[in-house]
């Protein structure tokens, strides 16, 4: 275990795979597997909302991670007691194009078990409504790193709780602020990718 | 006092008669919505034209420059001969390569020109050498270049800035690569960023030497830049910095030295307070922009810690206030930054970065009228 909790940190994909076959062979289940790796992501990201770990070992780890899952394979996960949190939707707003922070945000949220239906960058409120409608995630997440894009991020809070009040509707980005999220309605702000997603395990209290 | 008094007095940490102002510059200027909308405000009917396709930002007019009060004068480098700003309109918006093969849209949504398209995003090693780079010599990048910096300097009224940071080689190197890719190459394949980094390093040196040979004597300052730090904390690692990056750092500094007597300038955004003992030990003289709002980047704290050791250029928020709060709003912000920063000099005052698209031109006016209010020395700024 403690050589798959180090080559997740490492970001080392294929040291990943050697231990999880390893470790399966010695009769331990892909669910237990996966809460390790879950695990050892969020010890990253704890260091990193701490500022003892950087954008580089955040990503690392969680596409390790998410290599790890995807050699595990999904219905060996399901069939062995690992459960999906709920569903994630993310998108950056309108006028944005920045993707980095969104992309971390969405590899963390997967990492964590999360399904993640991530929208891209530049996405009008109308578009956010919409595939609220065709995917009924549990939580919406917006992203903006532009002062600019602020009013259309709290457009698209807007439109989706006006329709369906009942969403938990997430945001974050440089310039938000947690009064900022509060002032445009939103449900919830995180000043980080590892941060958002226990807020988001809150939210939803699991 | 003139201006270049006033501003060199300043940058050697002693007292001048004000607070020394600027606008104008690579990442000190301002959006060409929120400029003309200051024409506009200021009842001058004319439209300014975009300067920097990139950031669409304006050279900001002598007449404007004279209004605000600003102190210092922007010698940028020219266009490139061998390429042209020619926006096509495809279906992802109004999409331009650039000189160096970086593809960027600017959609109807969005303010500027954004990445979309990196070239090297999958390249080895072994590709670099043969990948088309620009010419960092070449003649139009001098155009007017000269002219304007010796005619500046023989004036001797404003401070002279080389602006040549060049798009800068920390980040031109992501930008070729894809940011997301750069930052696990970091941890993940770090033979290739050395390799990256020393190419579009050793194209910024060419390039530095090209235009510091032929003008270097009239600066007053050159602008060099690359974002080290987000919302937070730094980008990388204090280890990756110092592998990566500082010792690049330290080669254009030198270069920069043997090559005139100008203040280095380093513009790096976000939380970069624990990266500022490097940035003195490498002998930069002026950090910029001072993003207040950035974690550990509170202008009191900065100031006690390094304001012997290092001149602060920026500080005024742009992330809240100049934005979203009111002229009085920024009257406050101003008193607040010169309060906390301009005590014996060393502080040239403006926004933190480019006065973006959203900023009301009651606010720029606010920003600058309240530089002149109360950038006075000796400063009685008590709230």
């Amino acid at each position: 275990m403690e050589n798959l909790r180090a080559a997740i940190k490492a970001g080392d994909q294929q040291a990943v795979k050697v231990e999880l076959d390893a470790l399966l062979g010695e009769g331990h289940t892909a669910g237990e597997l996966l809460d390790v790796m879950i695990e050892s992501l969020r010890e990253v990201g704890e260091a990193f909302s701490r500022g003892e770990a950087f954008i580089t070992q955040m990503l690392i780890a969680a596409m390790a991670m998410q290599a790890g899952s995807d050699h595990l394979g999904p219905e060996l996960v399901k069939s062995s007691g690992g459960t999906k949190l709920g569903k994630f939707m993310i998108a950056t707003v309108s006028g944005d194009l920045h993707d980095v922070g969104k992309n971390l945000v969405a590899l963390v949220f997967k990492a964590n078990g999360f399904d993640v239906v991530d929208l891209g960058v530049d996405v009008p409120a109308s578009r956010i409504v919409a595939a609220y409608e065709e995917h009924l995630p549990d939580i919406v997440g917006l992203s903006a790193l532009l002062t600019t894009t602020m009013p259309a991020m709290a457009e698209a809070v807007q439109a989706v709780k006006m329709r369906y009040p009942h969403v938990k509707v997430m945001v974050g980005g440089a310039p938000i602020t947690k009064k900022y999220a509060e002032s445009i309605g939103a449900d919830a702000y995180a000043p980080d990718a590892a941060a958002a997603a226990e807020v988001a395990r809150k939210l939803l209290a699991v | 006092m003139n201006s270049r008094e006033r501003f060199l007095t300043a940058l050697n940490h002693e007292a001048p008669d004000r607070v020394p102002c600027d606008l104008g510059g690579w990442v000190t200027t301002i959006s060409v919505i929120a400029y003309n909308s200051l024409l506009k405000e200021l009842g001058i009917d004319r439209e300014r034209e975009v300067f920097d396709w990139l950031r669409q930002t304006v050279d900001p007019e002598e007449d404007i420059l004279q209004r605000l009060g600003v102190d210092t004068r922007y010698v940028h480098a020219g266009r490139p001969r061998s390429w042209q700003f020619a926006p096509e309109q495809t279906d992802r918006g109004l999409y331009v390569v650039d000189e160096w093969g970086c593809g960027f849209v600017k959609t109807p949504t969005t303010l500027y020109y954004n990445l979309v398209d990196s070239p090297l995003a999958k390249a080895k090693i072994e590709d670099l050498d043969s990948y088309a780079w620009p010419d960092p010599c070449d003649p139009g990048l001098l155009d007017d270049v000269v002219e304007r910096a010796r005619k500046l300097a023989e004036e001797g009224q404003y401070a002279v800035i080389g602006d040549f940071a060049w798009e800068t080689w920390y980040e031109r190197a992501w930008k070729l690569r894809g940011m997301q890719q750069f930052y696990m190459d970091m941890a993940l394949n770090r033979d290739f960023i050395h390799a990256l980094l020393d190419k579009t390093l050793g194209l910024h040196l060419q390039f530095l030497d090209h235009v510091l040979s032929a003008c270097g004597q009239y600066l007053d300052v050159v602008i060099q830049g690359g974002d080290l730090a987000g919302q937070q904390t730094t980008l990388m690692s204090p280890g990756d910095y110092r592998e990566f990056v500082r010792p690049r750092q330290a080669k254009a500094i030198e270069l920069i030295r043997r090559k005139t007597n100008a203040r280095i300038f380093y513009h790096c955004c976000g939380a970069a307070s624990s990266l500022i003992p490097d940035f003195i030990d490498l002998g930069i003289d002026i950090l910029n922009p001072v993003q207040v709002r950035a974690h550990g980047m509170e202008a009191e704290g900065l100031k006690q810690r390094f304001g012997d050791k290092i001149c602060f250029w920026g500080g005024i928020d742009s992330q809240q206030v100049l934005p979203t709060g009111s002229p009085t709003d920024v009257e406050a912000e101003v008193r607040h930054v010169l309060q906390a920063m301009a005590p014996g000099g060393g502080l040239v005052v403006c926004a933190v970065h480019n006065i973006q698209a959203d900023v009301p031109p009651a606010n720029v006016l606010a920003l600058y009228d309240a530089i002149a209010k109360w950038g006075t020395y000796p400063l009685s700024l008590d709230i």
